[in-house]
């Protein structure tokens, strides 16, 4: 793989560090897929996904209670630890219960390089930028209303910059994000065949990567990279064909990859936001780019929205736009405690699984820690053993 | 566990005779939502933060899962069995559910998934014609209503309510969030005229919601006086008289039910009296009791510890009556309240002042992220700011198998050891 993908895997603040060094641009962290990052990078802002260390924490303990989401403490342990430093601001979508609260103690707890600008008591230039995203994404007024939403928030970040985001550089920051979606979707493509041309893991990274940089170099990068896999005929070593769906998907968490490729499967498709949930859909460039930039969030299946309609059923719909023809053999849910929606979604998606498609499922529910992985390796071997009879 | 569980659990001793006049309020209104539905007419499930006013002025019969599984945490089948709340927890776990999700969740899924509805608490629910939630604070009500829905094959809507970050508990929504929301009133008339039949009528909604202005007046009222010394109306009674304001807002009985609360507040102030004899310091109670041990909140009674406020339940200022357009005032009114941690920490800062709260219990209900995320910043920045001690109470809200006894006395016994040295630290410094 391109080495500039493991590079902002492996180490990202260090690559984004030298990145805004050698560009002297501006860069934004922020929550979740929700974020219209073509606004920012229209402002000419790297956006980069905020994730965790998986390391022990030494701040955020103090604030925010042990229950809570590991992958959310670990973040703002980073952010309390300077990790972070490097942030010119930070986008926080109201995405769950847990990154909701970010907003408060992003603003309230973690250093930030510039003073608040504060005018009749609002800050004009805030640290934190919260976005409001509708949690019922199908209805009558959801698309207006998110679309003030989009117009508060780019109004905030041009007050901030002290420029204006012109629509025409909207359009293209998301032509820009389109072809990227495109060649991850060519990439999954190639994962269709048995065996995938490249590991669920390989796969995994270089989407991760496209989370750190800018989307152009990711798009380019990409294309060569599976331009000489392409010519080349390589392919990943064959095996029990894996379905992964679950929470937010980092450098730790990922290491469940890892155990599934050791167990001898191969994470063909997923239902991830650090994946299919991410580029499965492409923008429409025929709206005006803030339109665009809504409907595309409002047509995303997260576990943390629901639809109008009666009986719920957008996440399954999801689940099989992103299993079909990928030959699954097997699904593994690898869920973080206190990840709700998705704890309280499973028993329904994986009676759905069995029934409908016919296919296995493990449940995993994680820590966060290398330790809490390793310990879940036993059942991982034993699923895909039954699975190979 | 078990032995040591029974004996240590048990319901709070209320100082007002409305507090114990609540349960036949509660009886009375299970018992006619099932003859509501005999009747053949509807009957929807909903959450808890959906306005009630909406149901009554519809022709439906709410009932409150939440409130449900609440009831199911001190109910036993049998005198012998364990509380109805863990057997129905365990059904929801044997099927799937998490032991990490959310109390309420899992009681009232495990009750669904068992499959008959009377084979509970007060004859159950009656069996839904529609569910309805909102997107409002918790993510685990979206998910579940969504889920139950499924299971029980029933329609569902929901009211997405933006969050609403303000720098205090009340602020002003914008106009797109008062149009957003207004629709979504709408959309819910429509879809319940469809699933039922029974027409919109802005007249009937107006007579709800005058009644429900009402009550809010007389609560607020209520919340006024409970700030005198001695404090007259404490937590355990505040929580036993909530159902009647949170479930049946918009009827005539809740109105009548906090007048006769209101006159008998005011007449224990007007006679000085308080909770206990000897009242020495007032507490807060931060969170969702743990309503399979409300005696908690008569543990510190012995050394003059009370609690006078709880920020949960209570009602806030509402806006004028609008009667030409009840959706848009109602929009206002809900998206008035700000839900974000700092609206709602900057709130407890401001009423322990105003209630003379000298410590604050939080409650750490270990599966329902909203109350336990502001905890510790709540016990900080009551610390920091107001130099108020803090204590956590550890626990489910209604599954008590998670709940260790011996390790909240423990707790609360050292907390009020230093409350009450502090006070006399402080005595000696003023009287010195
Ligand atoms: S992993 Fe789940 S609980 Fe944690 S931040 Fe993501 S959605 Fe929220
Ligand atoms: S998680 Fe908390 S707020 Fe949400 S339904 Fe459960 S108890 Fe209520």
């Amino acid at each position: 793989m391109d080495k500039i993908f493991a590079k902002y895997a492996a180490d990202r603040h260090d690559a984004v560090r030298k990145w805004k060094q050698k560009t002297g641009k501006r860069v934004y962290g922020y929550f979740c897929c929700m974020t219209p990052e073509e606004i920012l990078y229209a402002a000419d802002i790297l956006p980069v996904r905020i994730t965790g260390t998986g390391e022990p924490l030494e701040h955020a303990d103090a604030y925010i209670q042990s229950n809570a989401c590991a992958f959310a403490r670990s973040c703002l342990d980073a952010g309390l630890r300077g990790l972070y430093d490097y942030l010119d601001g930070v986008v926080v979508p109201n995405s769950c219960d847990i990154i909701f609260s970010m907003e408060y103690f992003w603003r309230a707890l973690v250093p930030r390089p510039t003073k608040p600008a504060l005018i009749a008591g609002v800050d004009i230039k805030p640290y934190v930028h919260y976005i409001n995203y509708p949690e019922k994404i199908i209805g009558r007024e959801v698309l207006p209303y998110y679309l003030e939403i989009l117009k508060g928030f780019k109004q905030e970040l041009e007050r901030s910059l002290n420029r204006s985001i012109p629509d025409a550089d909207i359009e293209r920051a998301i032509s820009v994000y389109n072809e990227d979606k495109a060649q991850i979707r060519r990439m999954y493509e190639m994962r269709r065949s048995d065996p995938p041309a490249l590991s669920g893991h390989d796969a995994w990274q270089i989407v991760y990567a496209g989370l750190l940089m800018p989307k152009d170099e990711h798009a380019a990068l990409l294309k060569n990279y599976l331009d000489d896999l392409q010519s080349d005929g390589q392919t990943a070593p064959e095996g029990v064909r894996i379905y992964l769906s679950g929470s937010a998907m980092d450098l730790v968490n990922a290491g469940i990859y890892q155990i599934i490729e050791d167990s001898g499967g191969q994470v063909v498709s997923d239902d991830l936001c650090v994946g299919t949930r991410a580029f499965w859909y492409n923008l429409k460039q025929v709206v005006p780019p803030l339109e665009a930039i809504a409907r595309r969030s409002l047509g995303t299946a997260c576990p943390r929205s629901t639809v109008t309609t009666a009986i719920p059923e957008n996440r399954w719909t999801h689940i099989v736009n992103t299993t079909q023809n990928f030959n699954i053999d097997a699904a593994i849910f690898y869920v973080l405690k206190c990840c709700d929606a998705r704890l309280a979604e499973f028993p329904h998606l994986r009676n759905k699984f069995r029934e409908e498609l016919g296919i296995p499922v493990l449940f995993l529910e994680g820590d966060y820690t290398v330790e809490g992985l390793e310990q879940m390796r036993g059942r991982v071997e034993a699923f895909i053993e039954m699975i190979e009879g | 566990m078990g032995e040591q569980q029974k004996a240590a659990t048990k319901g709070s001793r209320k100082t007002l005779e409305m507090a114990r006049n609540t349960w036949k309020f509660i009886r009375q209104d299970y018992g006619e939502g099932h003859e509501h539905k005999n009747a053949g007419k509807p009957v929807v499930w909903s959450c808890a933060l959906v306005e009630k006013e909406l149901y009554y002025s519809m022709g439906l019969f709410p009932y409150y899962p939440e409130q449900f599984a609440s009831l199911c945490a001190v109910r036993r089948k049998t005198k012998d069995s364990e509380k109805e709340a863990v057997r129905f927890a365990r059904y929801a776990e044997q099927a799937g559910y998490s032991t990490d999700l959310c109390g309420y969740e899992r009681v009232c899924t495990g009750y669904v998934v068992n499959g008959d509805l009377s084979d509970a608490p007060l004859g159950g629910m009656a069996p839904p014609d529609m569910l309805v939630t909102t997107s409002s604070v918790c993510d685990v009500r979206l998910k579940w209503f969504e889920d139950m829905a499924q299971r029980l094959q029933v329609p569902l809507f929901t009211l997405d309510r933006p969050e609403q970050v303000f720098e205090d508990i009340m602020g002003h929504p914008k106009p797109h969030e008062i149009l957003y929301y207004r629709s979504q009133l709408e959309d819910f008339l429509s879809f319940t005229t469809e699933v039922t039949g029974n027409k919109f009528d802005q007249d009937r909604l107006n007579e709800c919601m005058d009644w429900a202005y009402k009550t809010n007046e007389l609560r607020l009222e209520i919340l006024e006086l409970r700030k005198n010394v001695p404090s007259p109306m404490g937590s355990a009674d505040s929580f036993a008289t909530m159902y009647p304001g949170m479930y049946c807002s918009g009827t005539e009985r809740a109105y009548e039910f906090y007048k006769a609360l209101r006159d008998e507040v005011r007449a224990k102030v007007k006679a000085g009296k308080g909770q206990i004899p000897n009242e020495r310091f007032r507490l807060l109670w931060f969170g969702i009791p743990i309503w399979f041990n409300m005696s908690i909140f008569n543990y510190f009674e012995p050394v003059g510890g009370v609690f006078a406020y709880e920020p949960n339940y209570n009602p806030v200022p509402s806006p004028p009556r609008n009667t030409a357009d009840p959706l848009t005032e109602m929009a206002i009114r809900t998206l008035s309240i700000g839900t974000s941690m700092g609206s709602r920490i900057r709130a407890v800062l401001e009423q322990c002042t105003e209630y003379n709260i000298v410590g604050g219990v939080l409650a750490y209900l270990i599966t329902c992220r909203p109350y336990y995320l502001p905890v510790l910043e709540l016990a900080r920045v009551l610390k920091k700011e107001l130099g108020v001690p803090s204590v956590f109470i550890e626990s489910d809200l209604v599954d008590e198998r998670s709940y260790s006894e011996a390790q909240v006395r423990t707790r609360m016994d050292a907390f009020s050891e230093m409350i009450l040295k502090k006070m006399e630290t402080e005595a000696a410094c003023q009287t010195g």
